[in-house]
């Protein structure tokens, strides 16, 4: 399904990832489940996303220019309007002193299982 | 700064189902990972590709097939229908045929990823074939563009989870940009020699794993694409349990007793000498000591097993009956446009069936006359000899000299001596002008031998070993001169 063929009304996911060519293919793979997606390549592009539609969820990378995937879930916290959203953090590898879950909702690690997205996605919309 | 990285279970490998693409492949394809598959038109990629996804359908998987060419994929599995790895039933419900043709023209390369996404979840697919690769190259307009589309269907795969082969007839260079970005990059070719061509398939390219690397010759035939990995390559490095040290006889007992009471068990013996001499007749009288508990084997590309049969009998050994108890095993192959992998493996596969212990290969010069490079055929040898040491194989082998005179001097051993341990020299000897038959043993590994050069009879009860050659002894020369090789008149 294309994007413009997804309803407004349809649940809009964040993604937020440096590497355009995961970006890209999430996209697909997300609009062909239903989600609207917005785009960001970074943290400070997410912020500037969230300026404008306050999505149901973020999905966002750790290892990304400008700001880590920690340091976006910190100013996505900060701010009293985003705190309802949940956030799905993703990543190769985290620095071993983060224990993902205590920074956002879910966590998987990458390569992921496209079936687990799919179902952690649900589950934290549904929430 | 400190990442921790948990480690994960390596995916286990995807099994082709090409025999031999496996072995080179050291285990199988890397799931969710992306394959360019390369070779002009008529290499076998879409038969290879077709194998893959039927396999992949036996074992309960889907695939899909996404062709990009005008050509109608109908077309192509009417074809496809007459190989024996093809199953109707399987079609479509486990393999899966699509036309993208038309979602190029119209959508672009977005609209081919989204169709290949949309159809992966569709079908429940695995496996991805996207047939014509080359096509994207020439639609799209600028290199960059088509970069990122290789490098989205790679995204693609390691996110879905689908193993992807691209097909291309492209014949792009190492340096292109697809190359760098895909998994792996397998080329299907042919090469064309003197009069003859050979098809050869090779990896460039397979990231995350070793593979064994070079020319590997392929054949095609109505089983699919099959692939034989060098020789030396693939096997050169068995190492068999030490074999026990036991020695068996020739089947000729005076011929035990000049090479030093028999020969070793597991090693290879040469009979060398011109046509007609008798080599055939000392294999037929080795094979004959066959069992069922240790079964021979005739590998000949000169004798058919009729022929083979007649000359057994004429020396008082029933091969027949040896053959129809399945105590011998005679396999002919015609000495023409054999390559030299796909006899090596044909000859391993007959021992390995039945438990071979005794092997008579008549006519070692097929397997030179079959080295496509023949710098490869010591190497080749040396394998060859190996596996069946370590197999506990008994091999006899004759070696036909080229010329009916002149053997002293015409013996070219050079790429086989290294593999055999046992020599015995069998020639013409010309004694008051007739032609008389000499045997001698010029090389027994790791034992004692009779040096005598002695006459021999092929009688109806088989070889009889006489005297040691005592006076004006001459081989004939390659002029026809006599020629002296002992003592003296």
């Amino acid at each position: 399904m294309s994007a413009s063929q997804l309803a407004l009304t349809s649940p809009c996911i964040l993604l937020v990832e440096d590497e355009p060519s995961i970006l890209f293919t999430l996209t697909i793979l997300l609009e062909e489940e239903c989600y609207r997606v917005i785009t960001a390549n970074h943290g400070r592009e997410a912020l500037q996303r969230l300026a404008v539609e306050v999505p149901d969820l973020i999905i966002t990378d750790y290892m990304m220019p400008y700001l880590t995937g920690t340091e976006l879930i910190e100013a996505v916290r900060a701010e009293p309007k985003y705190a309802a959203i949940p956030i799905l953090l993703m990543s190769a590898a985290l620095p071993a002193h983060i224990n993902p879950y205590d920074i956002a909702d879910s966590y998987l690690q990458k390569p992921v299982d496209l079936e687990k997205l799919y179902s952690v996605i649900k589950e934290l919309i549904g929430n | 700064m400190s990442e921790s990285a948990p480690r994960k279970p390596l995916r286990p490998r995807l099994s082709t189902g090409v025999n031999g693409l496996d072995t080179v492949l050291l285990g199988g394809l890397i799931p969710a990972a992306v394959y360019i598959v390369q070779g002009s038109p008529g290499a076998g990629k879409t038969i290879l590709a077709n194998q893959v996804c039927f396999h992949r359908a036996d074992l309960g998987e889907h695939s899909l097939y996404v062709t990009l060419l005008a050509e109608s994929h109908d077309r192509m599995v009417e074809h496809l229908s007459t190989m024996s790895y093809f199953d109707a039933k399987q079609v479509p419900e486990s393999v899966y045929y699509i036309s993208a043709y038309s979602v190029l023209e119209q959508e672009g390369l977005e609209g081919i990823l989204r169709l290949l996404t949309h159809e992966r979840k569709t079908r429940g697919a695995s496996l991805i074939v996207l047939d014509g690769l080359f096509v994207l190259e020439e639609t799209v307009h600028t290199e960059a563009e088509f970069r990122k589309f290789v490098n989205n269907l790679s995204a693609f795969a390691n996110l879905s989870g689908c193993t992807m082969l691209l097909l291309t007839n492209s014949a792009r260079g190492p340096h292109s940009p697809e190359y760098t970005m895909v998994d792996g990059w397998i080329e299907l070719g042919r090469q064309q020699m003197d009069y003859h061509s050979h098809r050869f398939f090779q990896v460039h390219k397979f990231r995350g794993s070793g593979f064994i690397s070079g020319n590997h010759m392929t054949n095609i035939s109505d089983e699919g694409i099959r692939v034989f990995p060098r020789l030396e390559s693939s096997l050169g490095r068995v190492r068999g349990a030490a074999t026990e040290k036991t020695t068996v006889s020739t089947g000729i007992a005076s011929l035990d007793q000049m090479m030093g009471g028999g020969i070793r068990g597991g090693s290879t013996t040469l009979f060398v000498g011109p046509s007609g001499i008798g080599k055939t007749t000392l294999g037929l009288q080795f094979i004959a000591q066959s069992t069922p508990e240790e079964p021979g084997l005739i590998f000949s590309f000169y004798e058919g097993k009729d022929d083979l049969v007649d000359k057994a009998q004429s020396l008082g050994i029933d091969l027949e009956a040896l053959i129809r108890d399945g105590t011998v095993e005679a396999i002919w192959q015609p000495a023409t446009e054999n390559t030299l992998d796909e006899l090596g493996y044909e000859l391993l596969e007959a021992v390995q069936r039945r438990g071979v212990k005794r092997l008579f290969l008549d006519g070692i010069n097929a397997f030179q006359q079959s080295a496509e490079y023949p710098d490869r055929i010591r190497r080749f040898l040396a394998a060859l000899t190996n596996v069946l040491h370590s197999e506990g194989v008994t091999v006899a082998s004759s070696l036909v000299t080229e010329e009916l005179m002149g053997v002293e001097n015409r013996v070219q051993l050079g790429s086989i001596s290294a593999a055999v341990q046992n020599i015995l020299l069998l020639r013409y000897v010309e004694i008051n002008s007739s032609t008389r038959r000499s045997i001698s043993v010029v090389k027994v590994r790791s034992s004692a031998f009779d040096p005598a050069i002695r006459e021999y009879f092929i009688t109806d009860e088989g070889v009889v070993i006489g005297e040691q050659f005592q006076q004006a002894d001459t081989t004939q020369t390659e002029h026809g001169h006599p020629r002296r090789i002992q003592g003296d008149s």
